[in-house]
């Protein structure tokens, strides 16, 4: 549950979980359980909640640029949230996740996990509607510098790519 | 027949029953046929169709492929009843369904249940 879990009984905060919108929710190639249509309710791996399957029950694949949000199911807790109405759903896509990865980057030199981006996506998204008495905690859960590899290859910087080419070439002599 | 009794029937002339399985649509339905010809006729008492599943996490790597073939060459749960009533009227022996709880659950339980039995079946459920 992490930081939703001191905030549920204070209905004065709002709780936002922000899904994988992948390449969008009508893509068909993302991870939205809660925030997307294309999830249903199944029961599946041992526990019932809301699976992205085909008519059959298969599950179907799943795409996500964060490794840990790319899967068919979501927490049962989270689903029974969802149908309480005390937390809203909503999906960041992969590009706006990068795009905010880049930005905290920049601005505060903070390296979030993919995973985490997508709250920074979310909240950056919505700050602008916010009054200025408003606060907002983004949970960041995980760090991205285990996700170098990964957030190299979606920035695609030439100069990366020049560096890990030089450094492969000065290890491949030694 | 009911499963239990077409069993003691079968016990009356052996002590040891046979059951075997295969994964419909493994590796596709026209195979899947053959394979079900060649068992009835070499002698098995009675056997399991397993309907594929994308997560079937009870099977081991080979029946774990299996699925994944089958899925992927297209098969459908209709399709698997299908094959069910086709198998069911060729030949006497019992046949199970096996499969896990997704598959029955989004079909309808009771939906399910009376189509195996319409299809002339007996139904296990795995997870």
């Amino acid at each position: 549950m992490g930081i939703f879990s001191g905030f549920l009984d204070q209905p004065e905060v709002e709780l936002v979980g922000v899904e994988a919108g992948g390449h969008g929710l009508d893509s068909g190639q993302h991870a939205a359980r809660l925030s997307g249509k294309d999830a249903r309710v199944g029961v599946a791996q041992g526990y019932r909640t809301y699976f992205i399957q085909d008519d059959d029950g298969q599950m179907r694949d799943t795409h996500s640029v964060a490794a840990g949000l790319d899967y068919v199911g979501v927490s049962p807790i989270l689903s029974h949230l969802k149908g309480t109405g005390r937390v809203r759903f909503e999906a960041a896509t992969d590009r706006e996740v990068v795009e905010a990865l880049a930005l905290t980057i920049k601005k505060e030199g903070l390296i979030p996990a993919l995973e985490s981006s997508h709250a920074f996506a979310q909240a950056f998204k919505e700050v602008a509607s916010l009054g200025r008495d408003e606060a907002v905690l983004i949970n960041q859960s995980g760090r991205g510098d285990k996700d170098i590899f990964t957030i190299a290859d979606a920035f695609d910087d030439p100069a990366w790519r020049e560096f890990i080419k030089t450094k492969a070439a000065h290890y491949a002599a030694t | 027949m009911q499963l239990l009794e077409a069993l003691n029937e079968r016990k009356k002339r052996r002590n040891i029953l046979l059951m075997t399985h295969i994964v419909v649509g493994y590796p596709n339905l026209e195979q899947s046929l053959l394979l079900v010809d060649a068992m009835v006729h070499a002698g098995v008492d009675l056997m399991e169709l397993q309907i594929p599943f994308s997560e079937p996490m009870a099977d081991g790597p080979v029946i774990l492929h299996a699925n994944q073939a089958a899925l992927k060459g297209g098969i459908t749960v209709e399709q698997c009843f299908a094959f069910a009533r086709e198998v069911a009227r060729r030949h006497p022996i019992p046949f199970l369904f096996m499969s896990y709880y997704n598959i029955v659950f989004k079909r309808g339980i009771e939906r399910f249940a009376t189509e195996t039995r319409e299809a002339g079946l007996t139904f296990v459920a795995n997870q």
